[in-house]
């Protein structure tokens, strides 16, 4: 059997590098687009909502569309995407592939690491304690002076 | 319990007040203990090194010698109790328990309740909302990665990209049951737990719980009915994220705990007041003592 002259975007990878399905695909269909393209899937069958969410979230992500990219990706994303379906979105099973830009979503995962990080670490502000214990806090001898401020005696 | 209306002495408070504390700190069953093993403490740095497995038996011929191999330790996770206390308290002068007549200051204690629950799993949660970005020690990838490293050569996937569904959650299910050992053994392990946020919710319990495949008109059954067991953490900060577990002890999820939550209450004399604290000792390990047991699907 002559072997073929175009070898496909999804790279078939050794028993010893034990990638899932959903990388191999997202792999190929980064290695389609323009570098530095980050692409996700999003679960738009489960929920309804989720290309709004994902349209004003952060990053802004927005829905990969066949009239969208040039014939030779459109030839190429159709060695990893055979079935079109009825809409213009390319769909990866009960999901729609969408796409930011690489540095936007790195710098995202980096604001969300620190945020957890910040979180385990913050001190309360007596505001939030009020609310949370439901016990009024009064700091009005914080506004104050130092030297308006109540000393002991001695 | 509610405290009753008023206190006569305040060295009799203290005994009530560790019964509200009790009374709220117990209120929910702890979520993570289905899914993280809690380690008793006993030294620090407390040290988890995992044994590999053997390689496959070998071929030897009738009458011939055992090839013997050396046990082989996997990348070592250790835990300091130097960062792990954490304690609050609060102190009321007795006149002000005395004049409490609403009876919040006496309310205190079950507010501190709920904090300590709180604080536990917060830190338990801690190790699957940081899963994604912070490293272990020696494997020097998040718990979650493309690229896990496999100590006999190559790497394994335990990273999901993309929301929950039926096409990601089936990636995960087939690279949790294709776990290898260090060596590339099949160490043939089934996920127990899918654990969401409450904004999956939703979308978990019907791609678990219903007969048939959800949102398609092809009328094919749920393989994935009842598989596993679905747990809403509303301690999980990113809503989309999703974590496929398994048991205690078959995943690498582990808490050093060197002491359990404790309460304390007594009575200072010098300034006539009443203090009463909480302290718990106990940590996870950043990425986990092993990235098995545990896939995770990365929302956006």
């Amino acid at each position: 059997m002559p072997r073929p002259k175009k070898v496909p975007a999804v790279q078939i990878t050794s028993d010893h590098e034990f990638d899932s399905s959903v990388l191999r695909f997202r792999r190929g269909v980064q290695g389609i687009l323009d570098p530095g393209t980050h692409v996700h899937l999003a679960a738009i069958r489960l929920k309804p909502a989720r290309l709004a969410e994902l349209a004003v979230g952060r990053p802004r992500f927005t829905p990969l569309r066949w009239s969208s990219l040039s014939p030779a990706q459109v030839k190429a994303l159709e060695d990893l995407v055979p079935n079109r379906g009825a809409d213009d979105l390319v769909m990866y099973g009960d999901t729609c592939v969408v796409v930011c830009p690489e540095a936007e979503w790195q710098a995202e995962q980096r604001r969300k690491a620190q945020l957890s990080r910040q979180r385990m670490e913050e001190e309360l502000s007596p505001r939030r304690v009020e609310r949370e214990a439901g016990i009024p806090i009064d700091t009005r001898w914080e506004d104050f002076g130092e030297e308006q401020r109540p000393r002991s005696s001695g | 319990m509610a405290t009753p209306a008023t206190f006569v002495v305040l060295s009799e408070i203290g005994d009530i007040l560790l019964g509200d504390f009790d009374g709220s700190y117990a209120r929910y069953a702890p979520i993570y203990t289905k899914y993280t093993q809690v380690l008793a403490g006993e030294r620090s740095p407390e040290t988890v090194q995992p044994l590999m497995y053997f390689s496959e038996l070998q071929n030897v011929a009738i009458g011939g010698a055992t090839p013997f191999q050396d046990p082989a330790e996997a990348y070592k996770s250790t835990a300091e109790i130097t960062s792990a206390k954490r304690a609050r308290g609060f102190q009321v002068a007795e006149e002000a328990v005395r004049l409490d007549r609403s009876g919040r200051v006496r309310r205190a204690a079950e507010k501190l309740g709920v904090s300590a629950q709180h604080s536990k799993e917060t830190i338990a949660a801690g190790l699957l909302n940081n899963g994604f970005a912070t490293n272990h020690a020696t494997r020097a990838v998040p718990l979650f990665s493309n690229s896990q490293p496999l100590f006999g050569g190559g790497t394994y996937d335990n990273l999901i990209s993309g929301d929950l569904a039926v096409a990601t959650l089936d990636s995960a299910m087939i690279q949790f049951q294709n776990f290898v050992d260090d060596r590339g053994l099949k160490i043939n392990l089934m996920p127990k737990f899918l654990a969401v946020t409450p904004s999956d919710g939703r979308v978990a319990k019907q791609l678990i719980g219903s007969p048939r495949e959800p949102f398609t008109a092809e009328n094919q059954i749920n393989v994935f009915q009842n598989e596993v067991q679905v747990i809403v953490n509303p301690w999980f900060t990113d809503a989309d994220n999703a974590f496929l577990l398994g048991a205690p002890g078959d995943s690498g999820l582990v808490l050093v705990e060197w002491q359990g939550v404790r309460r304390k209450a007594w009575v200072d004399e010098d300034t006539d007041s009443l203090k009463f604290k909480a302290t718990y000792i106990g940590l996870v390990i950043p990425g986990g003592v092993d990235f098995r047991g545990a896939v995770g699907i990365q929302g956006a």
